[in-house]
């Protein structure tokens, strides 16, 4: 045998054509049944998510404050001081009205029995509102004036106020709407940081246990005050207010 | 098509084709260590496309593109991307001998007692041109000008590769023999 065919044998014993369709064969008759298995797995794992996914998606518009939760840009800005201001007992006994602060009254929109108030009061829609389960609405709406006796005209009224409470009064929200003019507090209140809900800006205060939110909406000033409701009730509250 | 007609076509095609594939594999490789694993998976997928009722026409071409495929896969599409110099690191080493002459037994200067387990071993150190040009030359009967324009090189590279690993070859062997001997 010359040295070529012994090269030439050399290559063909290691690259050897029958050992390879041996051992190509051997794999063929092995590989499918290990396909199987594994296609098998796949598609289980498939379907397990796509049920997964499925069932996510039916939660996700089931609970739409889960998702919305996510569109929450919060800063909830402390103040220091009441923003009541204590009325002066004797000029409280001289009026009907309560005063809440200098030259503002707070007042009973029945018992103003103006009509075009009456009318105008649901200017806001307020159906559909996340109201805690406890509180209920109150009935009675109120009105701001500047007047303190009953001939009051439209140019004197600042704000309306609807009210919900629960049976023992120390849980309550206030919801008081202006068309033209600015919430009541306005000037008591530094201006913090805004927080965004449902892509509305707003501003959150909160002195101890109340909360006022200030927010525009539909060319409105609404102003929400809250007594003993927690921050998560007042999220969900402000959440049905800014919706579309 | 049952399960016997398909080896029967499986075969038929491996033995048409097993010789261009391999030659196709061995120059495209990194290492002649990997040509029998690359070899294998071209042709399972062969196997594969025949069960599935795959037709293939152009045989030979149809079964070369499969092998690429493989050798990419095997090493990482990197591999077809990486730039390989086939005067690398041999340019440096091997002095070009346009002195050689094409009739010089090359054959001869290898060493008569041939151990092909060794030969083997010590081919697998050398570079991977060297392995490729080792192949063609002994296993595919390429003639040195056919070997140069399969891997794109001059003649006298593929003639120094031979001649210089034949030289050393032979050393390595005699050292082996010495090794044994004592």
């Amino acid at each position: 045998m010359t040295n070529k065919e012994m090269m030439k044998k050399l290559f063909h014993d290691k690259l050897n054509q029958e050992k390879n369709r041996q051992r190509i064969l051997a794999r063929i008759t092995s590989e499918p049944q290990k396909q199987v298995v594994y296609g098998k797995w796949l598609k289980i794992a498939a379907a397990c998510m796509l049920v997964l996914t499925a069932a996510y998606v039916l939660y996700d518009q089931r609970n739409p404050t889960a998702s919305k939760e996510k569109e929450v840009i919060l800063h909830i800005n402390e103040i220091s001081k009441p923003i009541y201001i204590e009325n002066d007992a004797e000029d409280c006994k001289k009026t009907e009205s309560e005063l809440i602060f200098g030259g503002c009254y707070r007042e009973p929109l029945d018992a103003a029995s103006d009509a075009q108030a009456n009318a105008a009061i649901d200017c806001l829609d307020l159906s559909g509102l996340d109201i805690p389960d406890d509180l209920i609405d109150s009935e009675r709406n109120y009105i701001y004036h500047l007047q303190s006796d009953r001939n009051k005209n439209n140019e004197d009224l600042l704000q309306y106020e609807k009210s919900y409470t629960d049976d023992d009064s120390e849980r309550s929200i206030k919801i008081q709407y202006t068309k033209g003019n600015q919430p009541i507090y306005a000037e008591y209140i530094e201006e913090g940081k805004a927080s965004i809900i449902n892509k509305q800006k707003l501003y959150i205060y909160r002195y101890d246990n109340s909360y006022i939110a200030q927010l525009r909406l539909n060319q409105m000033n609404v102003t929400v005050e809250t007594a003993n409701i927690t921050e998560s009730e007042l999220i969900a509250l402000l959440h049905s207010i800014t919706k579309e | 098509m049952t399960g016997q007609n398909n080896l029967e076509r499986f075969n038929e095609i491996y033995e048409n084709t097993y010789q261009s594939v391999l030659k196709y594999v061995v120059c495209k490789c990194a290492n002649l260590a990997d040509v029998n694993d690359i070899v294998q998976e071209v042709y399972i997928e062969v196997y594969k496309k025949i069960i599935t009722h795959h037709k293939i026409k152009h045989t030979n071409a149809y079964i070369i593109g499969i092998a690429r495929h493989k050798v990419y896969q095997y090493y990482g599409y990197l591999y077809r991307f990486k730039t390989i110099s086939l005067f690398g690191k041999e340019k440096d080493e091997i002095e070009l001998i346009d002195k050689l002459e094409d009739e010089t037994d090359i054959e001869r200067l290898v060493y008569d007692k041939c151990d092909l387990e060794s030969v083997w071993s010590y081919l697998n150190t050398k570079s991977t041109n060297i392995q490729r040009i080792f192949f063609l030359y002994y296993n595919s009967e390429l003639t040195i000008k056919e070997i140069a324009e399969t891997l794109h090189v001059g003649e006298s590279y593929v003639k120094n590769c031979l001649y210089r690993t034949l030289k050393e070859l032979k050393r390595f062997m005699e050292k082996e023999s010495d090794i044994n001997d004592k």
